[in-house]
C-alpha cells in the first residue's frame, strides 16, 4: 500500500513539457542528463505513488507513463552497451533494408549469398516472361483459398459485405426481412442488432428490478454467443451511464445497479 | 479439322484462348471427359504445332496450369496494340525480389526469419508484396509470440512464368551460376513497364 504523503508539491509545470517523467526523459534523450545515474525503479515508485494519490488515473495517463518509462529504460540501456553511449541514432524503425542489430556480416554473408542468385535467376526468369502477354483475367475467376488462408478468407468475407451492403442500400431493413436474402440461406443477426436487443430487454429488466446479477441475467441459456452479447450490452449501457456494474469479491456474481 | 491438330487439340486451344487464369491439365481432362494422359499428350502436340506453325500464340506451363500467351517476337507489337498489355507487367525492386527468393526457397517461412537471412529489415516490402497478391499468410508459426507464415503465391509463379515452386533451381545448383552483378541495368524493351519508384524501397506496382 503506497502511503499517502502529501504529494501536491510534486507537480511541475513546465512549457512544453506534459508532466516532470516527460522532462527526465527530455533531458537524458539530449544527454543533458546521464541516463546510468536515474534509478528508473525509483522514479516509477514515485509516479506510482503520485498517480495512486490523484485518484484520476485514467488508461491514457498509465499508458503515457508506461511508454515514458519503457523510453528511459531504453536510453540507459543504449548508455549501457559499448559504442553506444555517444552515437546520435535515427529513428528508423519500419524502413527498408535498415541493417538489424547485432548483424555478423561475415557470418551471416555467406547465408545470403545463395538467395541473391536466386533474386538473379527470378530477375532473369521475369525478363524473360515481360516479353509474353496473356489475356487478362477479369478478376472474377481464379480466386482460390487454401485451408488455413484466413488473410484469403478474410478478404473474401470484407468483399462479400461490401457487395452485400452496396446492393441493399435502401435503407435499413431488420435482420427478419433479410432472410431470404442470399438465396434462402438463413442471415445472421448482426451483432449490433443483438447487442440493442439485449440493450432493451435489460432495460426492461430494470424497471421492475433495481439491481440484478450477472448470472441471473444469463440464465440457463449460457452458452458463448448469450455471454459475449450480454456483456458487451452491459459494457455499453455502462458506458452511456444507464447502470454501475459492482463485483464486491473476486470471482464472485456481478452485479448490476440501475442508475 | 486442321492439319496437324486433333479435334481434341483444337477444342483444347478454344478452352485456353477464353481462359482468363491457367488451366490444369486435370480440369481440361475433366470439361472433355478423357483421360489425363492423352490431354497431356494433346497439350504438347499442340504446343508443337503452335512453335511449328509459328503462330503469334504459344502455350506456356504456369501456375500449375496451361495457357495461352503471345509470342516473345511479337511483344512489341502487342505493346503497341493497346494499355491493357502493359497492365499485366508488375514492377519489382531488388528488395521485392530478393525477398521474394527468400520466401519461395523457405516457405513457410516468417518475416524475422527473411530478415535474419536478408540482414535488413523486410517489413515494408512484405507487407507490399502481400497488399499485391505474391505472397500470402499460411497461418503462425507455433512459437513464442505465434508470428505469422509467409507463401508465395500462383501469381508469384505467374510472374516470373513458373509451373510450380519445384521448377526454381535448388540453392546448390544456382551457386553454379555466375555471380550476379552488383546492379542489374535494366532493358528498354517493349514489353518493360514505366518505371515507378526509386526501385530500392520495395516497391511493386501494376500500371
Amino acid at each position: 500500500m503506497v502511503p499517502n504523503h502529501n504529494l501536491s508539491g510534486f507537480q511541475a509545470e513546465v512549457s512544453g513539457f506534459s508532466g516532470p517523467f516527460d522532462l527526465l526523459c527530455y533531458l537524458v534523450e539530449n544527454r543533458q542528463l546521464d541516463a546510468a545515474g536515474i534509478s528508473v525503479g525509483q522514479a516509477v515508485r514515485i509516479y506510482g505513488a503520485y498517480l495512486a494519490n490523484t485518484r484520476r488515473v485514467s488508461v491514457a495517463v498509465v499508458s503515457e507513463f508506461l511508454t515514458l518509462a519503457a523510453s528511459l529504460v531504453l536510453n540507459k540501456i543504449r548508455f549501457l552497451l559499448p559504442g553506444k553511449a555517444g552515437g546520435q541514432e535515427d529513428d528508423q524503425s519500419g524502413m527498408e533494408d535498415e541493417p538489424l542489430d547485432g548483424y555478423d556480416v561475415e557470418e551471416k554473408l555467406s547465408r545470403y549469398r545463395p538467395y541473391r542468385k536466386a533474386a538473379f535467376f527470378l530477375w532473369n526468369r521475369k525478363e524473360k516472361q515481360d516479353f509474353v502477354f496473356f489475356r487478362p483475367s477479369s478478376g472474377e475467376e481464379g480466386q482460390s483459398w487454401d485451408l488455413g488462408d484466413l488473410y484469403g478468407l478474410c478478404s473474401l468475407w470484407w468483399d462479400l459485405l461490401e457487395e452485400k451492403r452496396s446492393s441493399g442500400s435502401s435503407g435499413k431493413l431488420s435482420w427478419m426481412d433479410r432472410e431470404d436474402d442470399w438465396e434462402g440461406m438463413p442471415v445472421p443477426l448482426p451483432d449490433e442488432e443483438q447487442i440493442d436487443m439485449k440493450i432493451s430487454e435489460i432495460m426492461g429488466i430494470l424497471k421492475k428490478s433495481p439491481a440484478f446479477s450477472f448470472s441471473g441475467l444469463l440464465g440457463n441459456g449460457r452458452n458463448v454467443g448469450v455471454f459475449v452479447v450480454t456483456l458487451l450490452s452491459l459494457l455499453e449501457m455502462s458506458r452511456m451511464g444507464r447502470i454501475r456494474i459492482v463485483q464486491e469479491e473476486l470471482f464472485r456474481d456481478v452485479l448490476i445497479y440501475s442508475v | 479439322m486442321s492439319e496437324g491438330i486433333s479435334d481434341t487439340g483444337r477444342r483444347i486451344q478454344a478452352i485456353l484462348f477464353v481462359a482468363g487464369t491457367p488451366v490444369a491439365a486435370a480440369e481440361l481432362a475433366e470439361v472433355l471427359s478423357l483421360p489425363l494422359s492423352i490431354i497431356s499428350g494433346e497439350i504438347r502436340r499442340l504446343g508443337d504445332f503452335l512453335r511449328r506453325t509459328g503462330s503469334g500464340l504459344l502455350l506456356q506451363e504456369t501456375a500449375g496450369g496451361w495457357r495461352m500467351v503471345t509470342a516473345e517476337d511479337v511483344a512489341d507489337t502487342v505493346s503497341l496494340f493497346r494499355d491493357t498489355a502493359q497492365t499485366q507487367k508488375i514492377r519489382l525492386s531488388r528488395a521485392a525480389v530478393e525477398t521474394l527468393a527468400v520466401i519461395a526457397y523457405n516457405q513457410p517461412v516468417t518475416r524475422s526469419e527473411v530478415e535474419d537471412i536478408r540482414g535488413v529489415r523486410c517489413e515494408r516490402v512484405i507487407e507490399t508484396l502481400l497488399s499485391h497478391g505474391m505472397i500470402r499468410i499460411a497461418g503462425r508459426k507455433k512459437g513464442t509470440g505465434s508470428p505469422l507464415l509467409y507463401r508465395t503465391t500462383d501469381l508469384f509463379l505467374e510472374t516470373f512464368g513458373l509451373s510450380s515452386i519445384s521448377e526454381l533451381p535448388t540453392l546448390e545448383e544456382l551457386q553454379e551460376l555466375a555471380p550476379p552483378p552488383e546492379e542489374k541495368p535494366r532493358k528498354e524493351s517493349a514489353g518493360q513497364p514505366k518505371e515507378i519508384g526509386d526501385g530500392g524501397e520495395g516497391m511493386i506496382c501494376r500500371e
